[in-house]
């Protein structure tokens, strides 16, 4: 009597615990994202309610989610993962936990240059990483190029976020496939050179930091921008007002940009669904929301952009260099980064 | 009681010790493998500054927290001046803070979404200037953000420990003609050293767990670097041996806060508070303008701050996911009490009616689990159990799936491990004060032992029970870096939100699931208070 009641009490609450949580849905796709709830809810509103499958969302940071991934192995319950920078999905490519996929559709919305050259991975919007500096204390001719940043004359004036963001590996690693690793890392060391203070904060910090005088210029992406100007705070809205955008690299190579994307995972239980989910982010009603919400560019110049976007200069000279290339000269970057002492 | 029930108690504790062993000696097996390309990277550019960085950084904390806990307790024990009951009272507050709360809020302060920002832009245009002005996001504004969240344990140790010390005690100093400060460090300070040990030891090992803090002020500690080796360098050996580290250090602690327990005692013989009438000091200006400071930069600028992001973003409030976050926090911190209590009791029922060395050392294993610091219990938990699946889908031959990984399960286990501490400490307590002759008194009446349990000592025990269940309510319910790994789909809790808005420095939105946080936190914290203080009031 003791024996099973002793069970009873001491199973029963760990039973109910996980009983009461775990839900089976029949038709559903596992998604593991570092993008922000609030920006693809909206559409996975739209594609839960038009197709009926249920789409089980998983947020955290790119890193941790691909290492869980691996760890998981074959027992891994992400069907797909979308996230930010090429670096990032050619560094889940090269880990092994993505696969190719056959989709007619697909090749034919993302244009060659925003997808993996071997089908892995698919990129669903652009973004463009520019400089953005105070017009008060700066000209623009001084910075036409993301190569001027080291240029002596900006000594305590620059400031960019920490190397450890793969928005600057990125940044470098474009800046090595078209210059060579040498002048990458002279390149790396006069900006270092240059900071009016250790790294620190994300990339709307270093906009904040150019408004207040901390720096005269800095690098951050084109829709930190627009998050300001669409702000309700006034605060934020005047900041907008006392920054400007400069897309450098205009009469060479163009402005850098990089994508957010996504990949159906090795061991997907639910791939059907999987590229189902990806075609539809990469469709034109898609495409209309999702580069709209966080004021970033479609992958198709033929979708329109929002009218702020447009106000900065719409169409500009983009790199066009293979975003694959991105992926294979991170680690390079890196290393690079650590030698020019960028923190 | 028969055998057959004797090895089924014996076994079933068994099964329990192995859960919490699994993940200790697996992350302590790994020592042993081949040293890979990170270790070696780590041990090169990293290692010094985690080490480096950790003890500054407990040492600082460590010194600061005694000093301000034990001088506090002092003056509101033995000195008479305007508010003290109510100091007394504000000054336990900041322990309903979490520390990476005070962390965001500390950071936000002079942002452009900080009050101070904005009181000073909006009176004097001196906005930037503030900004401008400095950076806590390094070791210093660390050291001082974790003094500021911790103090409160030790003060709230040495209260007791001062008050019940008789009057008399001090009486006899006084007429052996020492003054002032010879009665303090003469007598005071010998009273309180057991009460600032243990206080001490677990501001140790609470700072040496920060995750959170660390992370966000960029400050790279132990707890970071486990995570960083893991995740982000993806080398599960690494973080092994970086954990192992660790955990040696945190279990050097706890024996040597056993040692010097062990060796004295400070009980007040006749066990009764004396009437006391407190010292009027001259100085009393300035004590009263020394508590305020403290509770001003303790807990009332971060309330200012919180309102005043509240106000900043109420256009933004999602109401809905706000309630969502509520329910799951909530929910699983629920869960997991209820889980953790009643399996205590268990624990700790087992251990009374077969007392042997087996489970009496077993309630000693279940003790430690909260010096385990969350980082490193989380990633001893994941890599066992992928092992296990794998093994378990190759003997059944079926396809492998996420048996156990990914679930609540886990998450609970993990819970389970590191706060069993917190109930197995105050129910073994209980059942200890409840005499053995209730037992057999009861089973002379015919009743079962399981009778004996719900008819006689669960009635005794529930005040022990209910406050057991409200303190691991709220560890559970703050609890980030666990949750942060662990957690399955679409499980979103308050601090992970808070975690996720700070990442994005989207600070201004941490307003209201920050604030609500801090409210579930307040709950116990006053129970707390109100027992203590009651004891400790004449």
């Amino acid at each position: 009597m003791f024996k099973k009641s002793i069970y009873a009490y001491l199973v029963l609450p760990a039973v109910l615990a996980t009983g009461c949580f775990s839900s089976a849905v029949a038709d559903e796709v596992n998604l593991y994202t570092a993008r922000k709830e609030h920006l693809i809810r909206p559409l996975i509103d739209i594609f839960e309610n038009d197709t009926g499958i249920k789409v089980n969302i998983l947020t955290a940071k790119t890193k941790v989610l691909i290492k869980k991934i691996i760890d998981e192995g074959e027992s891994s319950p992400a069907d797909l993962l979308i996230t930010v920078d090429a670096g990032n999905l050619h560094d889940a490519k090269l880990k092994n936990i993505s696969q190719k996929i056959d989709s007619e559709l697909l090749n034919q919305l993302v244009p060659k240059n925003l997808r993996d050259t071997d089908g892995h991975w698919y990129g669903l919007s652009v973004r463009s990483r520019v400089i953005m500096y105070n017009p008060t204390t700066i000209k623009p001719e001084e910075i036409m190029n993301y190569e001027n940043l080291a240029d002596d004359n900006l000594a305590g004036r620059v400031c960019i976020r920490s190397s450890s963001n793969i928005y600057n590996q990125s940044l470098l690693a474009s800046l090595i496939f078209h210059k060579g690793e040498r002048a990458a890392l002279e390149w790396a060391k006069g900006v270092v050179s240059n900071f009016s203070r250790e790294p620190k904060g994300n990339d709307r910090g270093q906009m904040t930091a150019v408004v207040l005088g901390k720096c005269d210029v800095t690098i951050a992406n084109t829709y930190y921008l627009g998050k300001w100007i669409s702000s309700k705070k006034e605060t934020e809205k005047s900041y907008a007002k006392q920054i400007k955008v400069l897309f450098p690299n205009q009469d060479s190579r163009g402005a850098h940009i990089n994508i957010s994307g996504g990949f159906v995972t090795k061991n997907a239980k639910n791939k059907a669904n999987a590229i189902q989910l990806l075609e539809f982010l990469a469709s034109d009603t898609a495409q209309e929301i999702y580069a709209r919400k966080n004021h970033e560019y479609p992958i198709r110049q033929d979708i329109k952009v929002s009218e702020i976007v447009k106000s900065w200069g719409y169409p500009f000279k983009m790199d066009d260099m293979n975003l694959t290339s991105l992926g294979r000269l991170n680690d390079e970057a890196g290393k690079i980064f650590d030698i020019a002492g960028w923190k | 009681m028969s055998h057959k029930a004797d090895s089924l108690n014996n076994s079933l504790t068994l099964i329990f010790v192995l859960i919490f062993l699994v993940p200790v000696v697996f992350i302590f097996l790994n020592i042993f493998s081949d040293s890979s390309e990170v270790w070696i990277h780590i041990q090169t550019y990293l290692l010094q500054d985690y080490v480096l960085n950790s003890l500054i950084i407990v040492v600082f904390v460590a010194a600061f927290t005694v000093i301000i806990g034990t001088s506090l307790a002092w003056i509101v024990s033995m000195y008479e001046f305007p508010g003290v009951n109510i100091f007394k009272w504000l000054l336990i507050l900041p322990m309903a803070i979490p520390t990476y709360v005070n962390g965001y809020i500390y950071s936000g302060l002079n942002e452009t979404s900080g009050i101070l920002f904005n009181v000073m832009e909006y009176c004097f245009g001196l906005g930037p200037y503030v900004y401008n002005l400095y950076d806590l996001q390094n070791i210093y504004g660390v050291i001082f953000i974790m003094t500021i969240s911790l103090y409160p344990y030790v003060y709230l140790l040495c209260l007791p420990a001062f008050a019940n010390h008789s009057y008399s005690v001090f009486e006899v100093g006084k007429s052996l003609g020492l003054n002032k400060y010879q009665r303090l460090t003469k007598i005071g300070l010998p009273i309180v050293r057991p009460a600032v040990v243990a206080g001490v030891s677990f501001v140790i090992m609470e700072t040496l767990a920060e995750y959170a803090t660390m992370e966000y002020f960029g400050v790279p500690t132990f707890a970071t670097g486990i995570f960083r080796a893991w995740f982000v360098l993806g080398d599960e050996v690494s973080s092994f041996r970086l954990s192992s580290i660790l955990l040696t250090l945190v279990f050097f602690l706890i024996y040597f806060e056993e040692m010097s327990r062990g060796k004295r005692k400070f009980d007040n013989p006749t066990n009764k508070i004396y009437e006391r009438k407190k010292e009027v000091p001259k100085n009393k200006t300035q004590l009263v303008i020394l508590c305020s400071l403290i509770v001003f930069f303790g807990s009332f600028l971060q309330f200012f701050q919180i309102f005043y992001w509240i106000s900043y973003s109420l256009d933004r409030i999602n109401i809905l996911f706000i309630f969502e976050l509520i329910t799951s926090s909530a929910s699983i911190a629920l869960i997991g009490a209820i889980v953790i209590v009643l399996f205590t009791l268990n624990i700790a029922f087992i251990s009374r009616v077969t007392k042997n060395v087996f489970t009496t050392l077993s309630i000693k294993i279940f003790s430690l689990g909260y010096a385990i610091p969350g980082v490193v219990l989380a990633v001893g938990i994941i890599t066992p159990t992928s092992y296990m699946e794998k093994a378990i889908s190759s003997v059944l031959d079926y396809p492998p799936e996420n048996l156990l990984s990914g679930t609540f399960f886990l998450l609970l286990i993990a819970y389970l491990v590191r706060f069993s501490t917190i109930s197995i400490k105050t129910i073994d307590s209980g059942f200890n004060k409840i005499s053995s002759s209730y037992d057999l008194l009861a089973s002379s009446f015919g009743y079962s032992k399981l009778q004996v349990l719900t008819k006689v000592h669960l009635p005794i025990l529930l005040p022990t029970i209910s406050s057991a269940t409200i303190l691991l309510f709220v560890d559970i319910v703050k609890e980030l870096p666990m949750t942060l790994i662990l957690r399955p789909f679409n499980f979103h809790t308050l601090p992970v939100h808070l975690y996720e808005l700070a990442e994005a420095e989207n600070l201004s939105s941490i307003g209201v699931p920050g604030l609500i946080l801090i409210i579930i936190c307040l709950i116990p914290v006053i129970i707390l208070s109100k027992g203590i203080i009651k004891n400790v009031r004449h």
